[in-house]
């Protein structure tokens, strides 16, 4: 009996729907969660769409074409040490395996987050370091969201400092931490963009995207509307540690 | 360059239009990627991902062919790759191990009765049936998710998941089945 039912079911699946299966459909499409994108999700993606169709407007890359990298377009200073900086070191970069345009614009990301490093190692902090509450206030004016950096516990890890930043010609403030004499700087800006998947790696509990070029690393991720890079000189398994240890702390938005 | 400027400005406009177009599916990409990830900040990423990845190849999409549809294939193959890099085998899989194919997963599964009773009990709650549908083997849920929630086709599911549409139909007659048993349980 019930295999008669089912040989029968088999067969007209797909083409003739059983009441119960119509039932089913309906309680699932009724009853089973399907959260709408979340308004941050939609607006940032809205951003990001704009950008791409905006770029395309400006004779950026058209269809079927790669993107243009920014540091063409960046000053010819700045592009020219970047680039030397980044092309001396690509080769032993794992993200070959990435499709051309995504390449270029994971290389575009980790070159302006490694120029922006520089920047602000040459520098330094600009203004002290403060307690968390005013630490906030200046990240939460810089930015335009709330945001808080909670310094790690264990006293290892301190904040130095912190610097007025440019990425993607994006304004955003960095933090200065320092651990062990490394100097490590976590630059945010409001920025919508975001890294292909392929070359993230699982780190606790986040998926960040992670290179590296000439004894520096670079980490960068998203988080909410603001786009994070740590960086410094330091090698993989200490750049991730410090990674664990700093972005839990992290918080941006309500 | 006049030409240029025009040709760019072309592509600007269809581009945008394009962008327009994709929006309109982003409440069921997202959906999708939250059942895919379980886990709204990988969705986050996943469903933004896809839909820049779908304005750069918009290409390659065939027009009067479902465009949702087209959307769920490169997320669908976003988060493979994601996870295939990330070297964990199925994270998003909180049920049991999904089968490496139909035929061995109607090898497995117990035979499954088929219950009479037309309709789905009305009480069954909202949390019964995401508990239901996230004890599914992953292959049994997105061929039910696609094909039931999403009302694709079972070519278009096919299409989605790269498999025959005879194998979709199959996930999806014993995903129907295992839910049905699940949902009665939680009725008792």
């Amino acid at each position: 009996m019930t295999d008669e039912r089912r040989t029968d079911r088999d067969g007209t699946l797909g083409e003739e729907v059983l009441p119960e299966d119509r039932a089913l459909a309906a309680a699932l499409r009724a009853r089973a969660s399907r959260p709408p994108a979340p308004p941050a999700l939609r607006a940032r993606i809205e951003a990001a769409l704009a950008a791409e169709v905006a770029a395309l407007g400006r004779g950026g890359p058209r269809r079927g074409e790669a993107p243009a990298p920014r540091w063409r377009v960046a000053a010819p200073a700045v592009a020219a040490a970047v680039a030397g900086l980044v092309l001396a070191a690509v080769s032993a970069v794992t993200w070959m395996a990435l499709p051309g345009a995504e390449r270029r614009l994971a290389a575009d990301a980790v070159r302006e987050a490694l120029a922006a490093y520089e920047r602000l190692e040459a520098r330094g902090p600009t203004a002290p370091a403060d307690d968390a509450v005013e630490l906030s206030r200046r990240l939460t004016d810089a930015l335009g969201v709330p945001v808080r950096i909670a310094t790690p516990p264990g006293g290892r890890i301190r904040s130095r400092g912190t610097a007025p930043v440019t990425l993607f010609g994006r304004d955003g403030m960095a933090v200065f931490f320092e651990a062990d004499g490394e100097t490590v700087t976590l630059a945010l800006v409001p920025s919508p963009r975001t890294l292909p998947p392929e070359n993230r790696v699982r780190i606790g509990r986040g998926r960040p995207f992670v290179a590296g070029a000439g004894g520096t690393r670079v980490v960068l991720w998203r988080q909410g509307p603001l786009f994070c890079a740590l960086a410094g000189d330091m090698s993989e398994p200490d750049m991730t540690a410090f990674f664990r240890a700093v972005r839990p702390g992290i918080q941006v938005g309500g | 360059m006049p030409r240029r400027d025009q040709a760019d400005r072309d592509d600007a406009q269809a581009a945008a239009a394009f962008a327009a177009a994709l929006l309109d599916h982003l409440d069921a990409l997202y959906a999708f990627a939250r059942w895919l990830t379980r886990n709204p900040a990988d969705a986050d990423d996943l469903v933004q991902e896809t839909m820049l990845r779908g304005l750069r190849a918009r290409a390659t999409f065939q027009p009067g062919t479902n465009l949702r549809a087209w959307l769920f294939t490169i997320l669908r193959r976003t988060f493979l790759n994601t996870e295939a890099r990330s070297g964990r085998e199925q994270p998003a899989a909180s049920g049991p191990r999904p089968p490496e194919s139909a035929s061995q997963a109607g090898d497995r599964l117990p035979d499954v009765p088929v219950d009479p009773e037309p309709a789905l009990d009305a009480a069954v709650s909202r949390r019964a049936i995401d508990a239901a549908l996230a004890a599914l083997p992953v292959e049994y849920r997105e061929a039910v998710w696609l094909c039931d929630v999403e009302e694709l086709t079972m070519a278009e599911a096919a299409e989605v998941v790269g498999c025959p549409v005879g194998t979709i139909k199959s996930r999806v007659f014993r995903g129907r089945a295992l839910l049905r048993i699940s949902l009665k349980d939680y009725a008792r």
